[in-house]
């Protein structure tokens, strides 16, 4: 049975000397036996300085970190058994690649034999076997990076942690290793926390998500959760595109915005007071029009709109719209194999289902 | 895609690049106020003294037979080759640290601290030297105090012998070897140690297996610079040796304008060169031992 709180993090606080907010303010969180958590967030929300409290390489102010049951909060970094993969790689220069790979298992007595056949296992895991004997520096930024991965996941970690391990790397590279770092942590089923500021990487890569934004989490939930169900309005920006309006609440799952009239209307799960409704472009379906512009065919539940195409951006697999409506302009997404596209200045006709309107807390 | 224009089928010419026309201001310099010279104290070792300031210009050995055969000369070369090894070897460990603290230093005082360190170089040697006498001599700022503290009953020799001379030159060329170190500790990366934390090496196993590797090239450069300095000495050596410390750089001095035996003084000069290839070569022969480990082969 795996355990849900392996490791567990209890109102984590961080406060440099000489600032006036903590970087880390009072964080709670879990990670579940086997699963990989995202730390998510804009550069200064917290999410490095989280990572390496957890690793061990930052004091915390306050708090406490347990991996399996077990506080480590005062265990020194090189006892605490973590594996960590950092953002420069950190290979180091003087040593090839097995004797990098070798550092961690000598410095945990493993004899020589044993150590000759988990390294050749692992860079075979990493696909790395034909450069067991090669430099670090002859090495390309994605070989790097798996040498990395190979050297951290060696010793069996406890708890393996990334920070920012792809940023260093080109955008393509970065695809392709983002299912290979995944497919090797599913199969070594180690817990993981990944740092990262980009979004496609902790939705795609991710069991479970928490978007941190100035010191503390905004929220916390599957890649899934997070993106249609943000709680919040920062969540909702920081995540994928989102149309917000002024909403005004006018009893229970309605709201008036002000030219659309009064909507149904899904409510957040966030307590913060609530003046804002959020829709995806991707939830925002497009028809032809082929009622009288102008005239409103929209009921609460059934919200219809006829509008007028401001602008078209095709990108191949997806196209997006600006599209004018009654005074306001919603951005609309649509997957290019549906249907035609539209050119600027034509009458379209846009809906969607009420439960993807939602409200946002602050 | 266009093609570049094809190179007119002339006979190549031989086109001298651009950057051997910029050496050019310094290798004249250089061959006009160190390679003549040079050359011409060699030939001058060769000529031979007949006294009195006078030079026989001749092709002869005797100089060199006398500064090789001499013990008086051969004790001096190795007391200067012993001067040279203890003050490079404890200059090296005295700037260490302070080269490693200020290469890792995130404080915004680096900056200032760095001026701290190399700021003695303000000062020269010749007023360091003295400072140097006052804090050492028998009835300086050290006796005085291990005397008053009733520790000593007899002053502690620190002046007017090679103990005394190795702890002033080792001040001296302290901002030397902290600055030839610090430039040499750019492959030092913070990450590689936290890196080496993570993966179980305490402090110790850190320094000895990351940190203190990829430092050595720049202790060796510290090391051979403060070496080339200690056994070209003149001041301090003949200051707070107190006419008791006797080395090649006096020994050239005393020779050329106190003997006016130029012939010997050159010997002992290409003496002197020779301990400094030396040096140089080791140094060489060490580096590349170094750069080999490094680079992991």
């Amino acid at each position: 049975m795996a355990d849900p709180d392996f490791l567990r993090v209890s109102r984590l606080r961080k406060e440099y000397p000489g600032t006036d907010t903590a970087a880390v303010a009072d964080i709670d969180l879990s990670v579940g036996e086997g699963e990989l958590l995202a730390l998510l967030g804009p550069s200064g929300c917290g999410k490095t300085t989280t990572l390496r409290m957890i690793a061990g390489l930052i004091d915390p102010t306050s708090g406490t970190i347990e991996v399996a049951g077990r506080d480590v909060t005062r265990v020194p970094v090189h006892k605490r058994g973590m594996g960590m993969v950092f953002q420069s790689f950190a290979l180091f220069p003087h040593l090839d690649v097995s004797a990098n790979i070798a550092f961690g298992l000598e410095m945990r007595g493993v004899k020589a034999a044993e150590r000759r056949a988990r390294i050749t296992a692992v860079l075979e895991r990493v696909e790395l076997a034909h450069l067991a004997d090669r430099r670090v520096g002859q090495l390309s930024g994605g070989q790097q990076q798996r040498v990395a991965l190979a050297r951290a996941l060696v010793v069996d970690p406890s708890l393996l942690l990334l920070d920012e391990p792809l940023s260093a790397l080109d955008a393509q590279l970065r695809q392709s290793l983002r299912t290979q770092i995944r497919e090797i942590q599913q199969a070594s089923g180690t817990t993981s926390v990944f740092v990262t500021h980009d979004q496609d990487e902790a939705l795609s890569m991710a069991d479970r998500v928490a978007v941190m934004n100035n010191g503390v989490v905004a929220q916390v939930g599957t890649p899934t959760a997070i993106y249609e169900r943000p709680a919040s309005v920062f969540v909702a920006t920081f995540i994928g595109r989102a149309n917000l309006f002024d909403a005004r609440t006018v009893g229970a799952g309605a709201v008036e915005i002000a030219g659309l009239g009064r909507l149904a209307v899904a409510a957040s799960a966030s307590s913060s007071p609530q003046k804002q409704a959020m829709i995806r472009p991707q939830a925002i379906r497009i028809s032809d029009a082929d009622g009288t512009p102008g005239e409103t065919l929209s009921t609460p539940a059934l919200p219809v709109f006829d509008g007028v195409v401001r602008s078209t951006s095709y990108t191949g697999d997806q196209i997006a719209y600006r599209v004018d409506v009654a005074g306001t302009t919603l951005d609309v997404e649509t997957t290019a194999a549906l249907g035609r596209i539209r050119a600027q200045g034509d009458r379209v006709r846009l809906s969607w289902s009420s439960d993807d309107l939602r409200m946002l807390g602050e | 895609m266009t093609a570049a224009p094809a190179p007119t089928a002339s006979r190549p010419r031989r086109r001298i690049p651009a950057a051997w026309w910029l050496l050019l201001p310094g290798l004249v310099i250089l061959a006009f106020a160190y390679f003549t010279p040079m050359l011409w104290v060699v030939r001058m070792a060769f000529n031979r003294f007949i006294g009195g300031g006078g030079i026989d210009v001749t092709l002869s050995l005797d100089s060199f037979v006398e500064v090789f055969t001499d013990p008086y000369y051969l004790r001096v070369a190795g007391t200067t080759l012993a001067l040279g090894c203890w003050v490079a070897v404890l200059t090296v460990l005295v700037a260490y640290p302070l080269a490693l603290f200020l290469a890792r230093t995130t404080s915004k005082y680096r900056g200032l601290i760095t001026m701290f360190a190399i700021a003695p170089m303000l000062v020269s040697s010749v007023a360091r030297t003295y400072g140097w006498m006052v804090v050492l001599g028998n009835q300086g700022l050290i006796n005085t105090v291990l005397s008053g503290l009733g520790l000593t009953d007899r002053p502690v020799q620190l002046a007017n012998n090679f103990t005394g001379v190795v702890i002033a030159l080792v001040q001296i060329f302290l901002p030397y070897a902290v600055l030839a170190m610090s430039s040499g500790f750019g492959r030092l990366d913070a990450d590689l140690e936290q890196a080496a934390a993570s993966l179980g090496a305490n402090r110790f196993t850190r320094f000895r297996r990351i940190t203190l590797p990829l430092t050595l090239p720049g202790v060796l450069t510290a090391g051979l610079l403060v070496f080339v300095l200690a056994i070209s000495a003149y001041v301090t050596p003949r200051l707070i040796g107190g006419g008791r410390v006797f080395v090649l750089a006096a020994e050239i001095y005393d020779q050329a304008t106190n003997q006016l035996n130029w012939p010997l003084g050159a010997a002992l000069s290409v003496m002197l060169i020779i301990i400094f290839g030396a040096a140089i070569g080791l140094y060489q022969i060490l580096q590349k031992r170094v750069e080999r480990r490094m680079s992991g082969l």
